[in-house]
Formats: C-alpha cells, structure tokens, sequence
C-alpha cells in the first residue's frame, strides 16, 4: 500500500493533486480513520519525479507586488526527497539556488541556499526554520514535504468549503527528533479525490491560524491531478504568495548528481 | 552682606568690565575645558557601552576569539544543549566617502537567521526587507537607519559611496530601519549587510568576530558559559554582552582619561588667573577696605565679602563655561573618537549630551577653583588695617607667610619629587599624584622668589635697550612683586607642560623613528588594512607564492599581529618568517644574541620578548610566555630580549611557522617585499598593483611611506597632549592680558604724568609691550628646567610604569623655537588692549585718579 | 569718657618711629577737644588709637570704660561700628556708592533692618542738609557737600564720640566755618564727644579745650576764649 502524504511544498502538492486524478475514489472509500485517509490520499497522488515552472507573486498588505520565476526539480518522496528550486527571474536573483534533502528517522531535512554573489551556499539552520523563504509568505518548514508520520493526526469531521465537501483533519507535530514551528496544522481533504484543499497553520501558543494556504485550479495533467496555483496567506501581515505552476512534468529521469551541494553551487547548475 | 555685595561688589564690576571679564575667563575657561572634554569623554563610553548593548539585541551570551571566529563553530554551537539560536556578527567602522556623515558602523549578520537576536523595527513602506532575496543576491546591499538615510539624502534603492578596506564602493540602501532599539547604536550611523558579504568586504576570510548566543529558556547564563568554554576551549571568550561592553569601556576609559591632564591644567590655569585678578583687586581696593574696617566692619565681614564676590564669579564662570563647554564638547568627541577608533577600532557617534553630573560637577569645580583663588587675597584683605590702608603712597598687601620659609619648603618638594622620580618608592597612580603635588607645590613656592632674582636681573638688560620704557616697565613689575610672580608663576606653568608634554612626545617620537628605521628595513610594505591596530582587512596566506613570483622580487615575508590579553593586558603577538627577517635587521639585545635569537625561535619553537614586555612582567631569558593558543595554552621559552617599540604593552615575537601550527590562521596582515637589487622600486610596486587590483586591498607604501604613515597614526596619539599645548598658550595670553590691564589701570597717574609731560601714545604702548616682553620672558626662562624636569618624568618613571620602555631624552627644540615665535607675538598682541587703554586715557582725570 | 594712660607708639620699619611718647590725658563725655601739633606730632596716630584702628605699643586707651588696647581684633571692629564714628579729611567715600548708600553703609555692617536704616540716613542727611543729595556720587559733590556727607555717616550711628581728622583741610574758608559750625551744632544738640585733629586755628578756636602736641608728648592743654562750653 501506498502511503499518502499531503506536501507543502508546490511540487509535492502537485503530485498529489496528479495521484488523486488519476486514482478517482468514491467518496464513500474513504474510512473515519485520518490516518488511512492520509495514507490513501498519498498513494494516489504521488509520483516519482516532478518538474515545472513556477511563477511566484508576493502581494503584501499595502498591495505592492513582486514577481519571481524559478524552476523546481524533485526526485524522491516524503523520506527520501530531494529537491531542487532554482530562480530565473527577475536578473538580479537569477541563480539563487535552493536545495532541501530529507534525512531519515523523522529528522528535519537539510537545507542549503545559494547566492551566486557569495560563490557559496549558507545552511539554513534550525533555528532559521520559521524564517520566511526569500520574502514569499513560506517559511523553510513550509518548504519541506508534509510527513503524516511526524504526525498525530484526528478526524476532526466534515465540511463544505465553497460548496466541495471535505474531510477536516487536525495534525500535531510529535517532535520527537526534529522541532516543528507550528503548534497544529488543520488539513481540509477534499472527500471526491481526497486532494488536499486547504490548510491552516498555527503557530506554538497561538489560538487563531497564523497562515491559511489553499490549493486551487485543479486540473489533469499527463493523467495526474494537480492544482496549478497554490496560495499562501500570511493572516496576520496580510500579505498573500501566490505560485502558478507551468510546463508540469512526471515521471522523467533526472540528470545525476542534480541534487548534491556541487551542484546547487554551480553557477545556474540545474 | 548682601548690601555690600550689590552695592560695592557690582559698582566695582561695573568700573571695571574688562577685568571682571578676565577673571570670569580664567574659570570659564577651566570649567569649559573640564566639562567639554568630561561629557565628551561619557558620551564616547557610554555610547560605546550602549552600542555593545544595542547591537548585542537579544544575544545573552557573544563568543569571540583573536584573530576571529571560524566559521564551523556556529555549527558546533548550535548543536549543543540549551542553545536557542545563534547568529554570526561582524562588526567594522567604515567611513562614508562624504566625511562630513561621520564614521558608520557596518554591521554584519545572517539576515536569513537574526531575527532571533535583534527587533530590527522595519516598519511603514517597508513592512519587510523589501525583498530579502534581492538583498541577498546582490552583494551590494545594505540596510540604514532612516536617521542616517534622512542625513544623507538616501532613498530606498538609492546607492551611497563607502570607504572599504579594498576601496571606494557603492552600496546599496535596500532597506530603512526604524529608529528604536538595535538601530540606535552608533547613534544610528548604523549600516547593516549579510554576514558573508562582510567576509568579503572585510578580508575576514570563513571567520566572524563573533558569534551572538541566545540560551533556551530556563538555561542559565552560567551553565551556558560553563558548556560553551568546556567545548571550545581556552582561546575562546565567552563573555555576556554587558561584560563585553565594560571592558570596552575600560579600555577607553583608561585612554581618554589621559585627558584629565588637559583638564585639571585648565582648571589650575583658572585658579591661578582668579588668583592674580583678586590678588589684584585687593590691593585696588584697600582703601574701600580700609573705610570698611573703619566703619567696622568685621575682618570676617571684608574675607567673606571677597569670597561672596569669587562665589558669584565662580558660579557664573561655571554657568558660562558649562556652555561653552557644550559647544566644544562635539569637537573633542570627534578627536577622542577619531583617535579610540585608531587605537582601539572602538568608536562611538552621536550627539553629545550634557550629563546633569557633568553639569553640577562643573558648577561646583568652578565655584571651587573661584574660592580657592580667591581664599589668599581675601585672607589678605581681612588682614589689611585700617591706618595701613589710609597711608600715603605705594601699597603691597603683605602675603602670609615668610619668603625663607617658602624657600626652604619650595627646595625641600621639589628636590623630594626629584628624588622621587629617580628611585621610586611606590607605583601606581598614588606615585604619579604625588610626583605631581610635590613637583608642583615646589615650582609654585619657587617661582615668586626665582622671578624677583630673575626681573632683577632682566631689567637693567632691558634698561640698556629702551631707557625709559625699560625702567618704567622693570619698575612697575618689580613694585608689584606679588601681581608679577603670579602672572609669570600661571605662564611659568603653562609652559612647563608645553615643554614637558612636547619633550616627552618628541622623545617617544624619535626612539620610534629609530626603531622604525632599523626595523622597517624592506623596500615595500603590502598592507590590507589602513588601521594599524585593528585589522580591518587580512591576506590569505597563500599570496605570498603570487608575490614571490613577481619579477623584481628578492623575498617576500608575511607578518602578522595579533592582540590577546596576556595577565588582562592586552600585548601584541607578531610573527614572520625570522630565517629572512634575520638576514635584513639588527636587532638590539638587551639579553641574548642573534644567534640565540635564530636558533630559538626558528629550531626551538621558542619566542622572543620585547624589552618592554620583560621589564612589565619581569621575564627573561630561559623563562617562559604562556600564551592562550586555539591549539589550548602553549608555553613558549624566551630566547632573547631585544628592544621593540611594536607595543606600549609589550610584544612577543614568534616565527610564522610557530603561529600556523598553534593558532590555525595563515592570515597575514603586512606582507615585506624586498626588491632585487638594480630592480626598481617603483616599478615593483605598480606590478603589486596590478595583481592586486580588483582582488584585495592594495595599500603598496614605500619604506619612507609606511614610516610616514606609522608616524601620522603616532601623532593621533598625540592629539591630546596637542588640546593641552593650546590652552597653555591661550592661558598665557589670558595672562599676560589681565596682568597689563592692571598694571595700566595702576599706573593710571604715573601715565598721565607721562602724558603731561608729553609723552607719545607709542612711547606708552613701547613700554607696556616690553612689560608683556618681560613677563614673557621671565616665565619662558623659568619653564626651561621646570620643563625639562616634567618631560624627564614624563620619559623616564612615568613611561616605564606604563609601558616598559625606557627612552633617552631628546630636547624639544622645536617647540622652544616655535615658543621663542609665538610668544613675543602672544604677548605683544595681549599688550595691545592695554595699550591703547593708556594711549586714550585723558590726562586731567589721569591725575587726579586716586 | 575717654582716658589715655601712659600710651605710646612705636613704628618699627627700617627705623624705629616714636609716634607717642607716654602720653597721658582725660576726655570728659560732652567735650569738644581740638588737638594741634606740628606734622609727626602724633595727632593723627593718636586719634587712630582714640577710634580702635590701632592699638597702642603701652599703655591704656579707655573709652567708655573699655580698654580697647586689650580687645580683640573683632571686639575693636564692633567698638568702630556703635562706639565711635570717623570724620576723614580725605572724606573715604566709596567712590562707586551713592551719597545715601556711603550714609547707610556703617548701618548696613552692622546688620540693621533696612527700613530703620532708611530712617536713619534721611535723617541724618537732612540734619546736614543734604536729603536732596541722597541718589548722587560722591564725585559728583563739592568738596564741603562731600565732608558733609562724611559728618552724615559719621552721625547715622547716633555714637557717644566723634572723631574728626582735618575736617576743614581740603576745604576754603567759607565751607570749612559751615563744617566746623555743624560740629559745633551736633556738640551742643546731641552732646556728642567731638575730637577733631587740626592745623586750622579757626577749627580749633570753634573747639571749648585745646590740646598741643609736639613730638608724642602733650605740650600744653588748655580751655579755648570763646570756644563751645
């Protein structure tokens, strides 16, 4: 059996989306047990690897708005994951590089970033995981794939989100090796395709989410569901990143050591 | 008392402004010397103790190590127990290419990562950096206080021009912060870029200064210090932000309390002018005095009203002074702080603030010098008698105290402190003090009796040249012995500093510049930093095979400083490969040999100390140094002394060799090139360039340059002893002015005789400047071996306490030639005033004027 | 009132000066003494004896019973202020003060309530008939107003014995019969002790007993024809 897991990061929620299209289960499949929701919602949306464009807005309280273009690489899942985010676009961040790649045993993954100014990466340390990803409405823990087995997850009912019906599931992180920034995460699933659709992020001691992401524009591509824009809103600053993904593609081959430290260093290494 | 005050006190001031002014000078000059240079001063401490704090933000505990922190230590930190976060900070004082901003303080961070130390209050347009990764991808970026960015007209996204070690770069405003918290450090001269762009732009390699540490909660600071010292070892300090900030403090404590001399000399200067000017108006007054004590008055009725008039004086002079020293203040802040970023890469910027102590402090020192001035005359005038008062005919107050008395006890202080200085008993502070209260209460009690012989003998030369003016003006200084001894006592002191102070520094100047020029011995000197003390850039160590490869190059030596404490003193570590230095300098033993001296330090892994560093710890050859090495402590054998003027707190020397393997860093601060023969310098030079340029900072000084340069940086050092030079000659003048309006104002009659008689204005003016000629003089020739006594203090007991180095005495010629200059003119202009005051004085009313 | 016992004076200076040689004399309360004598007779040293300024080398100088050789220094001081005034030929008015200020002042030292001494100082202004003077300077007075306004501060402090030196010698002869006439008044209407030391036949003609002194010694001591009773 496949497990599920629900990712955070864009490229991980695609595959989901493309596992949930093509696996197609009756609302009725799906069991009381969040767990097994997870687990099944996982094994129909994943894939092995993943490519695409994103086109990345940030639009924050005032309304002003910067754009960003990167291209994202990932091999792997969940446990084994590896992922490799580079930026085109605008010129003055072309080359920034991202690298995250999970350890194993519930560990927080390891993550470097780029800058081709520097000549050299700089490793996000535990410490920094609350830190916004390059200004977007994403923290580095946003960024790493959504593990169910870092979890205590719980049922929590159901309800309807602009009329889709979903499963509303409450996830705490157990924290055994690695910490987790936020306190509780509430997963709605959608009950048609058990694709996820939205979700809201507490942080440690707050009662109120700190950010909402909601996965929209579901469509099938090369026979998997994916949502090709994802937003992230920061409730409290008021300020909204928007990803639209483009040129998707699964399941193809990747060139070897794309991802290894050499090669996020690598000036425009892809 | 208070009747007499208003009436009789004010009626005086009134008739006679300029003087009452004089007086008033005389302590608004002290009291403005005092508190310009005291708030200063607390204004550079506690900006530098708020800027440790701000900067610290969050941090509770800050690692540092000499020579800088690696890179992997974070790493190793944070993996340890009870730590929360920690984040990299390098810190740099740079200066904007517009001077007039003042110095900026660029402080490097993990922008990724900090917010877990410091608030950096972006706020409004801004609600965030206003784009983290634009800033980080661009190696230009920088954050500024709106302070500073409304100070130099920078906009976000605007570029602004920096002095950096490798030149003039342009960075880039990418972001404001608002004024609280962290960003009022360096009174908001602040400048923030990411940490490894700072590396960069600072030559400091995969190292930070330091690494800012916040505990978990509940873990204390103690055990955090405990884990963190018993992993790391004793190379690195782990000390609280607070700690850190008040060695600071004390560092530059110690260096701007140098200017208490200033301080305390001013203040003296003033006493002694309240002196003269009360002394003066004394004896002006007798009859006033003596209708008084007719009439009944009390003899503690006529001291007190004198006291009450130097109260009065004393509080106004300190109202005056405190405000004009507030004025000053912003100058001497700037020369303290231009001169503790030199020594110490330590600085504070800001707006000086008046401390309310400073405030009270300077009212009560003015009031106090006002009574202690005032306390002889008034003490006198108590004393005067009624029928004294009314006789007929030149009138002296008559000083307490007998003249042979004052001799002998003069002599006996004087030839205690000499003696004194030669074998010391005791150290310290207490040593100083009481070599200065003896050498001074000698001079003082000497002076009176030394100027009588001295005019005695000056007048009749004077006579000789100009007879009337010069018997006129030998007999009014010498009838009015008391106001002429005090006048020629103030300028007699104030050139003693002068000539002690310059002597002291041209001694020191010229035992460097021949160290210097025995020692700086190669053809040119590759620096990365333009501060000699604090790096503000290093070489790689491995630059030295591009140089070496140059054509024209004979050898190539990399030398390297650093600056740990050793027994909390901060001594200075040099190392350079000795097998070449050797071949080129001839060092001067005081123990050991040359051949000692390879041996051990380049086979035996030995040192060498300076002779300074032996006399300060009392260390010698076979005895050992331990120093603290990243490596744990290393105890390294002295094989020779030899004389070095590195550092005033002592110097061990060590081959390169020796360094790499204890301390880890091939860094290089000055690398020496030796050119081959028949090769030219010059062209050499521009080859460094070349290669250089574009890389690394290229600071190419010729021998003479580097010399040059080493000098100018002494001379900073010097700044204070300058500030001290000035008010000396301004006392002079203040002096020589208030002596002459006097003795014009005493003359009024025998003038207006003269003029009766038909003398010319410029036959008046002729005799009043030779009067300033002679007062002048006298102090002038006076001050010579005064002067020479306090320099050969300065040179010998008092260095040797505070640096080791014993230094021959070099006479200071050239301030005595500039004073031979200057002080005619000094005089001659103070002499103007007066002079014309007697030129315009109309004869009838001259006459009459009793 | 006043006694003289066997007093001398001697200045030591590079030359030892025999100001009094033993001179001994009484002064009856009331009295108006002239005392005449060639210069360095020793009037002006005795009268500074006679007003505390100075203090004899032998000998008892006893005004109203007190010895004022034996007082102290501040003990004289407070005799000046209440037990006698001073009448200087050079007048030693502060120069800086106005005419009623130079009156106020004896009052002023000894701590006087400003609204008595106002009192005190018009009135004595007016009894030498200068109460439109009172805001003037001293220099900006004739030489007779200026003496007047020394007779003025002389009589604010209502004192038992009045000293006067050459009160007359600066002035013509006009001005100095107005002078000597106001002493004469103020001995008859107060019945103030008045020792005043003259060159001046006229001045010591207005006196009741004349005293001649030649060389520290008294001379002769006689009643003056016509004198003040």
């Amino acid at each position: 059996m496949f497990s599920i897991r629900i990712v955070r990061r864009p490229l991980c929620h695609l595959t989901m989306a493309l596992l949930l299209s093509t696996i197609c289960i009756s609302l009725s499949w799906a069991g009381p047990d969040a767990r097994a929701l997870l687990k099944e919602s996982e094994s129909r949306h994943r894939t092995r690897t993943q490519l695409y464009a994103g086109e990345l807005t940030v639009v924050n309280k005032e309304g002003k708005v910067r754009k960003k273009g990167w291209k994202s690489f990932r091999e792997g899942y969940a446990s084994d994951a590896k992922n490799l985010i580079r930026f085109i676009d605008p010129p003055e961040v072309k080359g920034v590089g991202f690298l995250s790649l999970a350890r194993p045993g519930g560990q927080n993954p390891d993550q470097w970033l780029y800058l081709p100014s520097m000549k050299r990466e700089r490793r996000i340390a535990a410490q920094d995981r609350d830190a916004s990803f390059v200004g977007t409405d994403f923290n580095y823990e946003d960024m790493e794939e959504f593990d169910h087995e870092k979890y205590k997850v719980a049922l929590k009912g159901e309800q309807h989100l602009d009329n889709i019906p979903c499963y509303v599931i409450e996830a705490i992180p157990v924290e055994k090796v690695g910490k987790s920034v936020y306190e509780k995460k509430i997963l709605y699933l959608r009950k048609d395709n058990l694709y996820l659709f939205r979700e809201d992020l507490y942080r440690k001691g707050e009662k109120e989410p700190a950010k909402r992401m909601v996965l929209a524009d579901l469509q099938q591509v090369e026979g998997h569901w994916v949502a090709r824009k994802m937003e992230m809103k920061d409730l409290k600053k008021g300020s909204t990143t928007t990803v639209l993904l483009k040129e998707i593609v699964f399941d193809r081959p990747q060139a070897t050591g794309r991802f290894t430290l050499q090669n996020l260093n690598r000036e425009g290494g892809d | 008392m208070r009747f007499l005050l208003r009436t009789l006190s004010l009626s005086y001031v009134r008739r006679h402004t300029a003087k009452t002014v004089l007086t008033l000078l005389g302590v608004i000059v002290g009291v403005a010397t005092f508190s310009s240079i005291e708030s200063a001063k607390g204004t550079l401490v506690k900006g530098i103790r708020s800027t440790v704090d701000r900067v610290a933000g969050k941090a509770q505990l800050q690692i540092t190590m000499e020579g800088g922190v690696p890179e992997a230590v974070q790493e190793q930190v944070r993996a340890l127990p009870g730590i929360r976060a920690t984040s990299p900070v390098i810190e740099q004082i740079v200066t904007p290419e517009k001077g007039e901003l003042g110095s900026l303080m660029v402080i490097g961070i993990d922008l990724l990562g900090d917010r877990e130390m410091r608030d950096y209050g972006f706020e409004g347009d801004d609600a965030d950096l206003d784009d983290p990764l634009l800033f980080l991808a661009q190696p230009d970026s920088a954050i500024f206080t709106r302070q500073f960015a409304g100070k130099a007209g920078l906009k976000s996204g605007g570029s602004i021009a920096i002095k950096v070690p490798k030149g003039v770069k342009r960075v880039a405003a990418r972001g404001l912060l608002t004024p609280k918290g962290f960003s009022e450090a360096f009174g908001g001269n602040l400048m923030v870029v990411d940490v490894y762009a700072a590396q960069e732009l600072f030559g400091r390699g995969r190292r930070f200064d330091r690494l800012d540490v916040r505990l978990d909660e509940g873990v204390s600071i103690a055990t955090g210090i405990a884990t963190l010292e018993k992993t790391l070892g004793p190379a690195f300090r782990v000390e609280t932000p607070g700690k850190r900030g008040e060695q600071m403090e004390k560092i530059v404590a110690n260096f701007v309390a140098g200017f208490n001399i200033s301080s305390g000399f001013a203040l003296a200067i003033g006493i002694f002018l309240i002196f003269n000017a009360f002394n003066v108006a004394v004896n002006r007054r007798r009859r006033d005095i003596g209708t008084l004590r007719a009439l009944g008055a009390t003899p503690r009725q006529v001291q007190l009203l004198f006291l009450a008039e130097a109260l009065v004086i004393g509080i106004v002079g300190g109202l005056l002074g405190t405000l004009a020293g507030t004025t000053f203040s912003q100058a001497f802040l700037k020369m303290m702080g231009q001169t503790t970023e030199t020594l110490y890469g330590v600085t504070s910027s800001g707006i000086v603030h008046l401390p309310p102590v400073v405030v009270l402090e300077s009212l009560c020192l003015g009031i106090i010098a006002s009574l202690i001035g005032a306390w002889g005359p008034a003490l006198t005038a108590s004393r005067i008698s009624p029928t004294e008062a009314f006789a007929k005919g030149t009138f002296q107050a008559r000083p307490p105290g007998r003249s042979g008395l004052r001799i002998t006890v003069g002599v006996i202080a004087l030839g205690s402190a000499i003696l004194m200085a030669l074998r010391p008993p005791f150290g310290g502070n207490p040593f100083i003090f009481t070599e200065l209260l003896l050498g001074g209460a000698g001079i003082v009690l000497l002076v009176g009796p030394l100027t009588l012989l001295l005019l005695l003998g000056l007048v009749p030369l004077a006579t000789r040249f100009a007879p009337v003016a010069g018997r006129l003006s030998g007999d009014t200084l010498l009838g009015n012995a008391r106001r002429t001894s005090g006048t020629i006592m103030a300028m007699a002191l104030s050139l003693t500093f002068v000539l002690g102070l310059g002597g002291y520094m041209g001694s020191t100047k010229k035992a460097l510049e021949r160290w210097m020029n025995d020692s700086l011995t190669c053809d040119l000197f590759v620096r990365a930093s333009a501060n000699f003390n604090r790096p503000d850039f290093l070489f790689p160590g491995g630059l030295r095979d591009d140089l070496q490869q140059l054509p024209g190059v004979k050898s190539v030596e990399s030398f390297r400083a650093i600056r740990p404490l050793y027994q909390g003193r901060q001594i200075q570590v040099t190392s350079i490969e000795y097998n070449l230095l050797l071949e080129r300098i001839k060092y001067d033993f005081t123990q050991g040999d040359v051949a000692a001296m390879r041996r051990g330090l380049i086979q035996e892994g030995k040192c060498v100390v300076s002779d300074n560093f032996s006399r300060r710890y009392k260390l010698g050859v076979g005895q050992r140094v331990e120093l603290v090495t990243p490596s744990g402590k290393v105890s390294f054998p002295i094989a020779a002394v030899v004389r070095d003027y590195g550092s005033d707190q002592g110097t061990v020397m060590l081959d390169r060799s020796q360094f790499i393997r204890y301390w880890q860093d091939d860094r290089v601060d000055i690398y020496d090139v030796s050119v081959l023969p028949g090769s030219n310098v010059g062209q050499v030079r521009d080859l460094i360039r070349t290669m250089l340029a574009g890389r690394y900072p290229a600071l190419v000084s010729t021998r003479q340059e580097f010399i040059a340069e080493i000098t100018k940086a002494l001379d900073a050092f010097y700044a204070l002893t300058r500030v001290t030079l000035f008010l000396a000659l301004l006392v002079a003048f203040l002096g020589i002015v208030s002596a002459l309006l006097i003795s014009v104002a005493e003359r009024t009659r025998e003038i207006g005789i003269l003029k009766a008689l038909g003398a010319f204005p410029a036959q008046l003016a002729r005799g009043i400047v030779l009067e300033a000629l002679l007062l002048a003089l006298a102090g002038l020739v006076l001050a010579l071996p005064a002067g020479n006594l306090f320099a050969f203090f300065m040179e010998g007991p008092l260095a040797e306490l505070f640096t080791g180095w014993i230094m021959s005495h070099h006479y200071p010629w050239e301030i005595l030639l500039q004073l031979l200059v200057a002080l005619p003119l000094i005089s001659a202009l103070a002499a103007w005033i007066p002079a014309r005051q007697a030129g315009k004085m109309k004869i009838v009313e001259a006459i009459e004027y009793e | 009132m006043l006694k003289l016992q066997d007093v001398t004076k001697i200045y030591a200076g590079k030359s030892e000066v025999n100001a009094l040689a033993g001179i001994t004399l009484a002064i009856s309360a009331g009295e108006m003494v002239a005392i005449m004598g060639p210069s360095g007779s020793g009037k002006s040293t005795l009268l500074n004896l006679l007003g505390g300024l100075d203090v004899p080398t032998s000998g008892q100088v006893i005004v109203a019973g007190t010895d004022l050789a034996m007082e102290s220094e501040k003990g004289r001081s407070l005799f000046r202020r209440t037990g006698v005034s001073y009448i200087f030929q050079a007048y030693h008015l502060m120069p800086t003060l106005r005419v009623s200020q130079n009156v106020a002042l004896p009052l002023h030292l000894a701590g006087m309530a400003t609204k008595e001494i106002e009192t005190k100082v018009a009135r004595a202004l007016k009894e030498v008939g200068l109460e439109s003077r009172g805001g003037h300077l001293p220099d900006e007075l004739s030489g007779g107003e200026r003496q007047r306004v020394a007779i003025a501060r002389a009589l604010v402090t209502d004192a038992p014995l009045l000293l006067a030196d050459e009160p007359t010698g600066n002035l013509d002869s006009a001005r100095g019969e107005e002078i000597l006439q106001l002493l004469k008044r103020i001995n008859c209407e107060r019945g103030t002790t008045i020792v005043i030391v003259t060159h001046d036949h006229n001045a010591a003609s207005a006196c009741a007993r004349l005293i001649k002194l030649r060389d520290g010694r008294v001379e002769g001591d006689s009643a003056v024809a016509g004198g003040v009773a």
